[in-house]
């Protein structure tokens, strides 16, 4: 005797790798964010121990100051040229047709404001996202499936120490350092090309000192903690995706914009978020 | 050398021990499960053949804890591996000279700092005192020193001969050879058997595993005790 199956169940069968699908990635997300966090706790903690500090960290954090510092300098620069010339002509744009209607507004504050604020820590970011974070990437997707991790566990030699800590700590400091170059950079350039303009309203040394005096205590522990905490976050970012091994995503052209896209995101919903804590 | 000293370093002449292990890998789908048990006092070059590598470098992963046994007890000059703390484990390694079969080089590292990066980690000697240890190994194995290049522009046998002298460098008390005469042939063999009488000498004991039937006839390596894979089982095999 045959029985039919109950129709129901060829539903169900059906049904349920979707709803585990669905289900599944939430549940993905969070495992990712807290993984992300404690990894950013751990080494934030191990960078404050002397010990973690070994000759070969040092030099793997000085070979990596080099790769996210120095080498995006040019870039650096130029995009921080690019923007002060952009910031003068808006100034110029917004005094010939918005005069009137800005009245008492400060536009030469809300310039340096916005450039101390937002501009420079999110596109510093960016540089060193597409910079260094994709090399990092690169790089840790390469040494987890050659077996070197492997090698350098055998050896006795922290790998948390060796290839995160050392990043991260690098990835912070240049970050920072960056930024007050971008910033200084974008001043300088757009107040030459606005005394060569001729719509300067006062002289090169008299803007330097409005500029620094326009900045209260605020931006200058804003700047600092934007960009330092950007830097770690594109750190983790980058050695979870590189280190994490993933089911089906051991290939580098897979995790390469995958880490990508993650750090881009991540940098700009931490920059928002603490925007928004300063300005609440 | 930093970290924890005195206890740790302290014991009999057994260097090391694998009792009754027994170790569960999967790889690509295929769980095995191999088991058996080792030792090896100071003094002492055992020749382990195996089937392939992939069971010299999980045996030399159980000798020095990076995988767990699921039973049985594996122990480094007296300390049981399974009772230690992660960073205690490390300076255990720190103290093992292996010669790895797979992954031996990161790629942006020249050959010269690979072959210190695990002394410089570990040590707080002197740059010149390194450099001068590693140029007499290098001697040693008829290499006029170590190569400055990256290692994707040295040699087959160049890397073979520094991935010895890492192994040897800082006097380790084990030392754990995967197969270090492979891409090398015979020219190795003469100076590693050298270095393996100094490094014996001094107390260390040698693993040697290979897949090769040539080394396990091999007379005139000084073999003290040898090992041999029986299927899924580390068995010992008596000389007569």
């Amino acid at each position: 005797m045959t029985v039919a199956a109950p129709r129901s169940s060829g539903v169900r069968t059906r049904i349920r790798p979707f709803l585990r699908r669905i289900g599944g990635f939430p549940f993905d997300v969070w495992r990712r964010v807290a993984l992300s966090v404690s990894v950013a706790v751990t080494a934030l903690w191990r960078m404050l121990w002397l010990r973690t500090w070994r000759q070969t960290v040092r030099q793997e954090f000085v070979r990596h100051c080099w790769q996210v510092g120095i080498k995006a300098l040019p870039t650096t620069v130029l995009t921080a040229a690019i923007i002060g010339a952009a910031l003068v002509f808006q100034v110029i744009y917004w005094r010939r047709n918005f005069d009137d209607v800005l009245g008492a507004l400060n536009i030469d504050t809300l310039v340096v404001l916005l450039l101390v604020r937002e501009i420079a820590p999110l596109l510093v970011g960016l540089i060193v996202i597409g910079r260094s974070a994709t090399v990092m990437i690169t790089e840790l997707v390469g040494l987890r499936t050659g077996g070197q991790i492997h090698m350098l566990d055998a050896q006795g030699i922290d790998v948390f120490d060796y290839l995160v800590v050392s990043r991260l700590a690098a990835l912070a400091v240049c970050s920072f350092a960056l930024a007050v170059l971008f910033v200084v950079t974008a001043l300088v350039t757009g107040e030459l090309l606005a005394i060569a303009s001729g719509t300067a309203e006062r002289g090169f040394f008299e803007f330097l000192v409005a500029a620094t005096s326009l900045l209260s205590p605020t931006e200058y522990l804003l700047l600092p903690l934007k960009t330092l905490s950007i830097g770690v976050l594109i750190g983790v970012v980058s050695c979870v995706t590189g280190l994490r091994s993933e089911k089906n995503r051991s290939d580098v052209r897979e995790l390469l914009p995958l880490g990508y896209m993650r750090a881009v995101v991540a940098t700009l919903i931490l920059s928002g978020a603490i925007t928004a804590v300063v300005a609440s | 050398m930093n970290g924890p000293t005195a206890e740790h370093v302290a014991g009999s002449g057994r260097v090391l021990q694998i009792s009754h292990a027994s170790v569960s890998v999967g790889d690509h789908g295929h769980a095995s499960n191999m088991r058996g048990e080792l030792h090896a006092d100071a003094g002492d070059l055992v020749l382990i053949q195996v089937a392939d590598l992939r069971q010299a470098e999980l045996w030399g992963d159980v000798a020095v804890g990076l995988l767990s046994a699921n039973g049985g007890q594996v122990s480094i000059l007296g300390n049981d591996l399974s009772g230690l703390d992660w960073e205690t484990g490390n300076w255990l390694r720190g103290r093992v000279g292996r010669v790895f079969s797979r992954g031996s080089w990161m790629d942006r590292l020249s050959v010269l700092d690979n072959v210190l990066l695990s002394a410089r980690h570990h040590s707080r000697r002197g740059e010149d005192e390194l450099l001068t240890e590693a140029s007499e190994l290098a001697a040693l194995f008829g290499m006029p020193g170590i190569p400055l290049g990256m290692p994707d522009s040295a040699t087959r046998i160049e890397l073979q001969c520094a991935a010895c002298i890492r192994a040897f460098l800082g006097g380790p008390m084990l030392v754990i050879l995967e197969d270090p005469t492979f891409g090398a042939g015979v020219s190795l063999l003469r100076p590693l058997v050298d270095a393996i009488r100094i490094a014996r000498n001094r107390g260390a004991a040698v693993l040697w595993f290979s897949p090769s039937a040539a080394i396990w006839r091999d007379r005139s390596i000084p073999v003290t005790r040898r090992y041999r894979m029986a299927g899924d089982e580390l068995v010992e095999v008596v000389q007569r």
